[in-house]
């Protein structure tokens, strides 16, 4: 299942000062696009105002035609429970066993039994690729690479059709980057996903993702495909790719 | 004229300041206790907490409320010697303990340790993004974090109070019989015919507010956690803290409200 998503005319003021001041892009069904920029021009901010996390001044975000920040109502409320989301470091509950934070949305938010959330939990570490005999551990036991894969099981674990992901390789070496790049490409493409992926990472971005949005000045400065990076003529990007290819 | 306006500009910004952070505070505090009443409900989180709010701080709190009757127990003996009044000592032991001592110093402990670490926790899981990956999850985390916490202090302190009450009544009874000379059946047949209902009943009343305070102060310290491991090292100096000072501000308020001093 997948959907389109459209971010439009996004606005955020914190401390009276306007972070994003007019952040606009789109998803097709089925596409994952990079969300770039440098240090400090709002990435984390635009994630956090799409998920609701922070209050957005202005704009709107659209899964389907539906958008999920419209006052609260059942259609607001659908719409974002269609999305899931991968945290930069995991973000695991620490009280909690690997697959009680896996099954954690099913348990609480989708009413599935205790069981039932257990199985699923099971098949979504198949399905990333850890062994079924970390399902009763706790996060602390766990790698840096293992928790980024038992965060994206927990993300995928509702069946989301808008996919997040937050410096998903920030903090790995290079060999568990590669993997969980893979495994976020294989992801998105089994389950038809529309996904949006934050990163500094460009090897990551010319992996897994086919468009790029990058941000500048609180507006995307430049969206295009990504083999275009490199011939996108806007000299922030261009100085941008300098410095980090 | 410039210093004496900059001086008065000062102090309306901290008054300002002040005011909007019990604001918060409050709007946190009812947020909160709203979600008491409406379901989803999570009793194992409340169960967990019940047993960390209670069970665990016995020991502290108990040894706390045995050294408090002691010492009250030899310094009233102390003071009542000069007039002749030394047989009113299990009557004092019994009243301060517990109307003022057992809950505001169970208070004060509870506010230590549990207001520290709900700040603490709660603190690095906002720091870490986990209290942001239960709204992800499509869980409210004022219900499942905030909620069970404050129900289970509101629930426990007076339990607490209750033991706290018995253990600082012996305290006093091991002094006043072991060292002081006192009759023990005397003793306790006196702390029994003073000792009212309505005492017990308003310490226990302190309590209950005091364990919401405390649970109110820690979670909403926590919440508010930011920057990092500096960030929650402040969080939970600052519950502690306002735990603190909001159990004597309000047990100065509940004591006029219980016993009609104003």
């Amino acid at each position: 299942m997948s959907a389109a998503l459209e971010i439009s005319d996004l606005r955020v003021v914190l401390g009276g000062r306007d972070i994003l001041r007019r952040v606009q892009f789109s998803a097709r069904p089925g596409e994952t696009i990079a969300l770039l920029g440098g240090s400090g021009t709002g990435k984390s901010v635009t994630l956090k105002a799409i998920l609701g996390l922070l209050p957005a001044t202005a704009g709107s975000v659209r899964i389907d035609g539906v958008d999920a920040l419209a006052e609260p109502s059942a259609r607001a409320s659908e719409a974002r429970a269609r999305i899931g989301m991968l945290f930069q470091g995991g973000a695991l509950f620490d009280s909690l066993s690997i697959w009680e934070n896996i099954g954690f949305r099913l348990l609480h938010a989708e009413g599935f039994s205790r069981a039932e959330s257990r199985d699923r939990a099971l098949e979504m570490l198949d399905a990333v690729g850890l062994d079924r005999a970390l399902a009763e551990r706790r996060p602390a036991d766990l790698s840096g690479g293992q928790q980024k894969r038992a965060g994206l099981a927990r993300a995928l674990a509702a069946e989301p059709e808008v996919l997040f992901f937050d410096e998903p390789t920030t903090g790995l070496d290079p060999l568990s980057a590669g993997r969980i790049d893979a495994l976020m490409a294989e992801t998105v493409d089994r389950t038809g996903a529309t996904a949006v992926m934050i990163t500094h990472d460009l090897a990551s971005v010319r992996r897994v993702c086919q468009r790029v949005a990058f941000l500048w000045e609180g507006e995307i400065g430049w969206e295009g495909p990504v083999d275009q990076l490199d011939d996108s003529g806007f000299e922030p990007l261009q100085a941008f790719l300098r410095g980090r290819d | 004229m410039a210093w004496i306006t900059n001086g008065l500009a000062q102090i309306g910004a901290g008054l300002l300041s002040l005011l909007a952070g019990l604001g918060a505070r409050t709007l946190f505090g009812f947020q909160a206790t709203w979600r008491l009443f409406t379901p989803p409900f999570y009793p194992r989180i409340f169960v967990a907490q019940v047993a960390e709010f209670f069970y665990f701080s016995l020991p502290v709190v108990g040894l706390t409320a045995l050294f408090t009757g002691m010492v009250l127990a030899l310094q009233s003996h102390t003071g009542f010697e000069r007039f002749s009044a030394e047989d009113a000592v299990p009557q004092v032991v019994a009243l301060s303990i517990a109307r003022e001592l057992g809950p505001v110093l169970a208070g004060l402990m509870v506010s230590g340790r549990m207001g520290a670490a709900m700040a603490a926790e709660l603190g690095a899981m906002r720091v870490t993004e986990q209290i942001d990956a239960l709204s992800t999850l499509r869980v409210d985390p004022m219900r499942y974090l905030v909620a069970p916490r404050i129900l289970a202090a509101t629930l426990s302190l007076p339990l607490l109070v209750l033991v706290a009450d018995v253990i600082g009544i012996l305290g006093g009874y091991a002094v006043a019989v072991g060292q002081l000379s006192f009759d023990g059946p005397l003793f306790i047949s006196n702390v029994m015919r003073f000792l009212t209902g309505g005492d017990l009943f308003s310490g226990l009343i302190k309590a209950a507010v005091f364990g919401y305070l405390i649970a109110v102060m820690g979670c909403y310290h926590g919440f508010a956690a930011s920057a990092g491991a500096e960030g929650v090292g402040r969080a939970t100096t600052a519950a502690v803290v306002s735990g603190a000072i909001a159990i004597l501000a309000s047990n100065f308020l509940l004591t006029a409200l219980l016993f009609g001093v104003v």
